[in-house]
């Protein structure tokens, strides 16, 4: 369980940094901890799993990444393990889960890539997909962005 | 956006430094001072290349549990659908797809019992099915990108 010093460190890290020369600093005196403090509770949540990672989040499409499928494939449960981590692999994949199969849509593997041309999603998905193991697959593209958040916790 | 922009999104989008003078140490890497550091991410910002910096956190961890929804909507609701579905603060992503099951989104809730709550309310307001696709197992979940080369 965390802290109460802990879920308001989540509140504020799940905003934009401060843009001044020492961020840390600024967002220790907001919620009343040591600027020491504030980086050993952020460097907990890290080591603990909390936190994924301290990064800028980048509009992919605005960094010329313009090809954006979710490539969805359908194979044996004995292969989903396997082929999961050679998909996952590929710096180009960026999400790669296994899901329930529906009855209409029999596919057991989704993946998000992302690429800056049809040639290079051509070339990603013809190294994915080149597999005895793969029974079928399909590319789904994304005609419209409805909404592309960060999720707010504790509020 | 030029290549010195691009070789700080690189380093800030893997790990932000966690240190007192961040866009200091930024610098040194790159052989910039800490206010051109500094000024080129507030302009990168401003462009809305950078959504945000900060931490993204695991949902699970933090006791929440996310869900991928698909739903086979009539082509002249899904506009319609999708307004109901973004005043939801717990969808946090959303989008039409050229597929039979055409809206897919992204639902974290604090419970699982929340969760049900939710997904039936939804599919009352949009007069839809709702289909569950939870992650049975995570593979990959890192959204870092290789950053395009060459000047734009």
């Amino acid at each position: 369980m965390l802290t109460d010093i802990q879920k308001e460190i989540v509140k504020v890290l799940q905003e934009d940094l401060p843009n001044t020369k020492e961020p840390f600093v600024e967002i220790g005196n907001k919620i009343g901890i040591s600027e020491e403090a504030l980086l050993n509770e952020i460097n907990y949540l890290i080591d603990k799993g909390y936190l994924r990672r301290m990064g800028a989040v980048l509009a992919h499409r605005k960094i010329g990444l313009n090809y954006n499928p979710m490539i969805v494939i359908e194979t044996k449960e004995e292969y989903i393990n396997d082929l999961g981590e050679k998909i996952a692999a590929f710096t180009e994949v960026t999400h790669c889960y296994n899901r329930p199969r529906m009855d209409d849509f029999p596919y057991d593997l989704y993946a998000m890539i992302h690429c800056n041309s049809q040639e290079e999603v051509s070339e990603i998905v013809k190294k994915i997909t080149n597999d005895d193991r793969i029974i079928s697959y399909k590319l789904l593209y994304s005609t419209k962005e409805y909404k592309k958040t960060s999720m707010k916790y504790f509020i | 956006m030029d290549n010195t922009d691009k070789k700080i999104l690189q380093i800030i989008q893997h790990d932000f430094p966690l240190v007192n003078r961040p866009y200091k140490a930024i610098g040194e890497k790159l052989d910039l001072s800490e206010e051109e550091v500094l000024d080129r991410i507030i302009k990168l910002k401003n462009e809305k290349i950078i959504r945000r910096i900060g931490g993204l956190f695991s949902s699970k961890k933090l006791g929440y549990t996310s869900l991928l929804c698909a739903a086979k909507v009539k082509e002249e609701d899904t506009d319609k659908v999708a307004e109901i579905l973004n005043s939801y603060p717990g969808i946090t992503h959303n989008y039409k797809r050229d597929n039979e099951y055409n809206i897919w989104f992204t639902l974290i809730s604090d419970s699982e019992e929340t969760r049900d709550k939710t997904i039936s309310e939804i599919e009352s307001k949009i007069g839809y099915f709702v289909n569950k696709l939870p992650a049975t197992k995570l593979f990959k979940l890192r959204a870092v990108f290789k950053i395009p080369e060459g000047d734009e």
